[in-house]
């Protein structure tokens, strides 16, 4: 039990709880509370004084609220358990003290022993007591979030933003090296690691021999920052921007307007953002996005905020938004903290080879966050045959992340790449897979840096923003961004300024410092450079007293190994999809549909080792079918036992029908394509009491039709976004997350239904009544059914579940149709359901489509009583 | 063997395509197979049950095998046991790829008859624990031999494992293909590493486990273990306790680990799945539908032992009993089939 005037902030307590404490008093936090009471600063709404019992009630709660959700980023759900987990990494602290206070603790750059640390607490005791009376202020004013005259330093300051913001408008290089020397300088004075590397005296190379800005400036890409997060000015400019050079934007999670894909102008500019990212959300992702790709990226976790997921809140999701996302307008957007198909690195090898099949042209990449045990992570990653590895920095992300994420979890990039490069170079992997890495990249100097450390690829997202106009008001999450930038309201979108020239000029002067310090440190070429952490050096002359003891061996470290060994990407991976069923045999079969869209229809057998069945097919036709093609133009017939992620990302007028049974990921990201599922002819057990097909069924779906007799397992349906689904009972958690689609089913379910789910409908058929006990009712209401329209609708779904699958299920129930009626139970978002009434009102009024849409969107934006987003 | 291979693409390979992540197979002891075997080492083996058999990775230098042979046979007898003999176990690493015969240990089994004053089997099975503890301290610890490692030593179950593919699990080991090999039961896994790097001893199955999903709380699980292992008593073990500290082998990942814990629990006399819902307890404390019996079960575990929490399926088996279990949060997929499903 610690008792103890420090601790104030979440992270503290989770410190403390994580190295074994069992109870905390924070008893100056309580003072300063009583404090600020006192003297008038905590008032509540009406402006009277807040009691002191309810501000500490308070105070307490957001501190557990907080530690809660830290635990919970980490994936550890009981306090029990977080208790002396010692989830941590200790960054400048030196081994004598980790050893007697923080036994077992990672801590790879060594740093302040004891005394370091005893000198600093009485400088800080010296500071609020000094020897003489002081007037005025005499604490520090902060700044620790936002920077603060006279505050905590930040890499962006006012003066740098300025500087470079003038430099790319008016394409001025010596105001760039202005703003790089400002910058590098601040990252010398101890705010980056890389600032405290120095280069060795090396002999130059005349600068006409290296490779030129052209070729460097291929290997960036700017940050995922979904068109959600920021507007789509904004996100556009990048994306045209990245096309100029040849580098590669990022959609980010959200999707992408296939008018995007299209549109031009007489330079010949693209919209058409290279990189796709699929994220737990899996918002958007449907064939086609994922055939337009260049590079699709799995978002495994984002620097600033690992282990969280995200939240776009429904005064955000405006019909724009809504559009490209599958979802609705005004309502609240969750994306799940995990991949509901990646739970383990085999999982993850499973999306990475499904995504694969849904585009062969494009790279895969996972985006992983610089953490200790990362680099091993990274040879998983490497083995599961990704293309790319994203290692992120802990200092990226928008103001959107929760500060104590910002803050306190991830590291910087420098230690990531370090020990990526690092595991892949000793295990021989390095050389089949591409290393980028990302997290407040500046300047020339710091890409240099990274190379240097072992990434071919870079990444950068604040300072793009800051050429198109940010000027860091750390107001993205509110709505409210002044320059246009990070905003969706169309008044605000009026400011932006921003011209994808400025990106453009800014990439350039990038990657002209870095040529200017290849020929200074005698390479011809990026490829050279990678890994070469020999060039580096810690810096000779660190003056800081607090810096005395850093120990760089660890990062600087080159493995033994021999020459054959490969140190950048040269070895493509081999994703083995040659022996797929669909290149071996679909592709032959239905080459009259996909050229021609004449209809084909075939029976094959099928094993579980065939995984992703259709989905190299549904790519295929995707490419010269945006919309798909009519319904059940390819038809084709599977007995036996299907492999995972059946039927993925499958798009319109493909139907497969199963005769047997599925494993996981049935119909993943479905496209338009329709599923049919029943048990073997010849097998002896009742249907609707067997499961049928594994688990997290039509994770991601966005439209099409799927019938299935028989049992699904846990997560059927999570995120689902718009297909119409029948199936005859569901394991766990069904529905989760859901925003759209109809999901009919006809026996029971498990429970937890419903979590999250904010669209969409689901109807039961609750003949023992005790349905409502296993929903989850937070987002969603129970109804019965009364709408005649809406009876019909159900009672022609079920028709054509006993007609595709011969299921006696539904005989039963259309037989008996009209007792059967009142045992459906309707769940309904409850959001969901007031747009949806808000929108009909509107076309009451005489609007129609986008109009009634804005209407509602904007009715519901001034409806207090909303629940998904505030 | 059949389900290993149609597994395949759940593991991996490294930098070599014919070097595995691991692979292997838990089953009972085959007696039928083992009196063959060991009959024509001229080894009698008494009844079945009556007698113990460890599968040992070892050193292949012959002068270090039989150092260590001797030490391990002096720990057994200081047990009250006997060694009936040794058995260079058949390998065949014809398909292997580099990495792998690089670390390749050699295999052998050893099989220990059980002293007439041990009650039941599970006493015999702590006995040879105890062995199994002792021997890696005094072998493996010691330095006498860098490859010891009994992956597995019973009267109940033997494992077959090693740093290769599914494919190569029948090749590699001639045992497996002999018609004698007998089991009712049997476990297989193939592995793709996550937080550890693979090796010959980090393949599964462990000695009652296998293992798919990852233990976030593993740091702290083993904190608390290494705190309460010096307050450990059992009226079972009696003075033996002391013999099998450190209780978790650290050298290793988190499925054996987790091992390692559930081991002990089982062997201090709670039944298989009484321990693994210690271990991996439900969320019981808002549980709409759970009984009284259960939570009170939970809610009185709770205070013995924290939850070893994070998406993990595991399957586990004594040899007698097989069962599997989710984590509480049923994150990992498990699925079942049943022979009725007929094509």
């Amino acid at each position: 039990m610690l008792e103890s005037g420090e601790p104030r902030e979440v992270h503290h307590y989770a410190l403390l709880i994580g190295y074994g404490c069992g109870a905390i008093h924070p008893y100056l936090a309580f003072e300063t509370i009583a404090d600020m009471i006192r003297q008038g600063l905590l008032v509540n709404a009406e402006f009277k004084p807040v009691e002191f019992k309810t501000a500490c009630k308070n105070y307490i709660k957001a501190a557990t609220k907080g530690v809660v959700k830290v635990a919970s980023k980490i994936g550890i759900s009981t306090l029990q358990s977080y208790r002396g987990a010692q989830i941590f990494e200790a960054i400048g602290l030196n081994q004598s003290v980790i050893d007697q206070y923080f036994t077992w603790t990672a801590s790879r750059i060594e740093g302040a022993d004891l005394e370091v640390i005893t000198r600093e607490a009485i400088s800080r005791h010296h500071h609020a007591f000094p020897d003489r009376e002081v007037n005025g202020r005499t604490l520090d004013v902060g700044g620790e979030y936002q920077w603060r005259k006279e505050g905590e330093a930040h890499l962006f300051s006012p003066q740098t933003i300025h500087t470079l913001q003038r430099a790319v408008r008016e394409g001025n290089y010596a105001l760039y090296q202005q703003y790089a020397s400002l910058v590098n300088q601040q990252n010398q004075q101890h705010y980056t690691l890389r600032g405290l590397l120095e280069f060795q005296q090396r002999q130059p190379v005349p600068i006409e021999s290296v490779e030129p800005v052209e070729a460097i400036m291929k290997r960036f890409k700017t940050g995922a920052m979904s068109y959600g997060s920021i507007s789509k000015e904004a996100h556009e400019a990048l994306a045209i921007a990245m096309n100029r050079i040849g580098g590669k934007s990022n959609t980010g999670e959200g999707g992408e307007d296939p008018e995007r894909y299209t549109w031009t102008n007489e330079q010949g500019d693209s919209k058409n953002s290279a990189i796709k990212q699929v994220a737990s959300g899996r918002f958007g992702v449907t064939s086609l996005y994922l055939t337009q790709a260049r590079e699709i990226q799995i978002k495994m976790a984002q620097g600033a905020k690992p282990g969280e997921g995200g939240q776009l809140p429904g005064g955000k999701v405006y019909p724009w938004i809504a559009k490209v996302r599958h979802s609705t307008p005004g309502v609240g957007l969750i994306s799940p903290p995990p991949h509901h198909d990646i739970y383990s690195i085999e999982d993850l090898a499973e999306l990475i080879h499904d995504l694969k099949n849904a585009n062969r042209a494009a790279r895969v990449s996972v985006k992983l966050v610089s953490e200790v045990g990362v680099g091993t992570i990274a040879a998983g990653v490497a083995k599961a045959h990704a293309d790319v590895v994203l290692v992120s920095g802990f200092d990226g992300g928008t103001g959107a992340s929760p500060q104590t994420s910002i803050k306190h979890a991830g590291l910087p990039w420098e230690l990531g790449l370090a020990e990526t490069h690092q595991t892949l170079v000793l295990n021989n992997l390095r050389s089949r897979i591409v290393v980028e890495t990302d997290g407040q990249m500046k300047t020339g100097r710091d890409v240099v840096i990274a190379a240097l450390l072992g990434a071919e690829e870079f990444g950068f997202a604040t300072a793009p923003l800051v050429t198109l106009g940010c000027i860091m008001m750390r107001v993205c999450h509110l709505n409210t961004c002044p320059t246009g930038v990070a905003t969706q309201n169309p008044e605000l979108r009026k400011n932006f300024t921003g011209d994808p020239q400025h990106t453009v000029n800014f990439m350039q002067f990038i990657a002209q410092e870095v040529r200017e310090l290849m020929a200074e440190l005698g390479f011809r070429t990026i490829n050279e450079m990678i890994g070469r952490t020999d060039i580096l050096e810690p810096r000779k002359a660190v003056e800081h007293w607090k810096a005395k003891g850093l120990d760089f061996s660890k990062i600087l470290y080159q493995p033994q190994v021999g020459a054959e060994v490969g140190r950048y990407c040269q070895i493509p991976q081999d994703h083995g999809l040659e022996k797929s069923l669909d290149l071996t045999v679909l592709l032959d079969l239905c080459q009259g549909a996909i050229a021609r869209g004449e209809t084909v229809k075939a029976t094959l057998p099928i094993q579980n080792i065939n995984r992703a069945v259709g989905t190299i097919l549904g790519n295929e036709i995707t490419k010269r079918h945006w919309e798909g093609l009519p319904e059940d133009t390819v038809h084709l017939h599977f007995q036996g036992s299907a492999g995972q992620s059946f039927g993925a990302f499958l798009p319109k007028g493909v139907t497969l029908e199963l005769e047997g049974d599925a494993n996981d990921y049935l119909g993943k990201g479905l496209s338009g394509g329709k599923l049919i599922l029943y048990p073997p002819k010849a097998s002896t057990f009742v249907a609707e009491e067997n499961i049928i097909i594994g688990n997290v069924g039509l994770y991601g779906a966005t439209s099409g039709e799927v019938y299935i007799r028989g049992i699904a397992g846990e997560r059927f349906g999570v995120r689902n976004s718009g297909v119409n689904a029948i199936v005859e009972g569901v394991g766990d958690h069904g529905c989760e997350y859901m925003t759209g689609g109809k999901v009919v089913v006809l026996g029971a379910t498990g429970r937890n239904f419903a979590a999250g789910m904010s669209g969409g409908v689901a109807y039961i058929l609750d003949e023992l009544g005790d349905f409502a006990s296993r929903c989850n009712k937070q987002m969603v209401g129970l109804e019965t059914l009364e709408d005649p329209e809406e009876i019909s609708d159900l009672q022609q779904m079920i028709q054509r579940h006993a007609h595709y699958t011969q299921s006696q299920k539904a005989a039963k129930v259309l037989a008996d149709w009209q007792q059967m009626v009142p045992k459906f139970v309707k769940v309904m978002p409850k959001d969901y359901k007031r747009v949806l009434q808000a929108i009909a009102t509107a076309i009451s009024e005489g609007l129609s489509g986008d109009d009634a849409l804005t209407a509602a969107f904007e009715a519901n934006a001034r409806d207090v009583a909303r629940i998904g987003g505030s | 063997m059949t389900i290993l291979l149609n597994l395949d693409h759940r593991g991996a390979c490294g930098a070599e395509t014919n070097t595995g992540d691991g692979a292997g197979i838990l089953m009972q002891v085959p007696h039928q197979f083992l009196k063959k075997v060991a009959g024509a080492e001229k080894i009698v083996l008494p009844d079945a049950g009556q007698y113990g058999v460890g599968m040992i990775y070892a050193s292949s230098d012959a002068a270090t095998r039989e150092q260590s042979r001797r030490a391990f046979e002096t720990i057994v007898v200081e047990a009250g046991q006997r060694v009936l003999g040794w058995r260079d176990v058949p390998t065949n690493h014809a398909s292997l790829g580099n990495t792998a015969r690089s670390s390749e240990p050699f295999m052998q089994q050893v099989f220990i008859q059980r002293s007439p004053d041990l009650a039941d089997d599970l006493a015999f099975e702590r006995k040879l624990y105890v062995i199994r503890k002792q021997s890696h301290s005094a072998i493996r610890a010691a330095k006498i031999d860098p490859y010891w490692y009994p992956s597995s030593l019973s009267c109940r179950t033997i494992v077959y494992k090693g740093m290769l593919m599914p494919v190569q699990v029948g090749q590699y080991y001639p045992d497996l293909q002999d018609p004698d090999m007998e089991s009712a039961l049997a476990l297989v896994h193939s592995r793709f590493s996550t937080n550890t790097f693979p090796s010959w001893e980090r393949s599964h199955p462990y000695r009652y486990i296998a293992h798919n999903g990852e233990i976030n709380t593993l740091r702290g699980n083993i904190n608390w273990m290494h705190a309460r292992q010096s307050l450990f008593e059992s009226a079972l073990f009696g003075d033996d306790m002391k013999k099998i500290q450190p209780v978790i082998n650290i050298e290793g990942s988190d499925s054996l680990i987790f091992d390692n814990a559930l081991e002990l629990l089982v062997l201090a006399g709670r039944s298989l799945p009484h321990a693994v819902m210690m271990m991996i307890p439900e969320p019981w404390t808002a549980h709409e539908s759970m009984s009284e019996e259960k939570k009170a079960f939970y809610k009185y575990h709770s205070c013995l032992m924290e939850p070893w929490d994070g998406p993990a399926s595991i399957a586990f088996t004594d040899g007698t009993v097989m069962g599997a279990v989710l984590d509480r949060n049923g994150l990992r997929p498990p699925a079942t089939t049943s022979p009725k499903m007929i094509w």
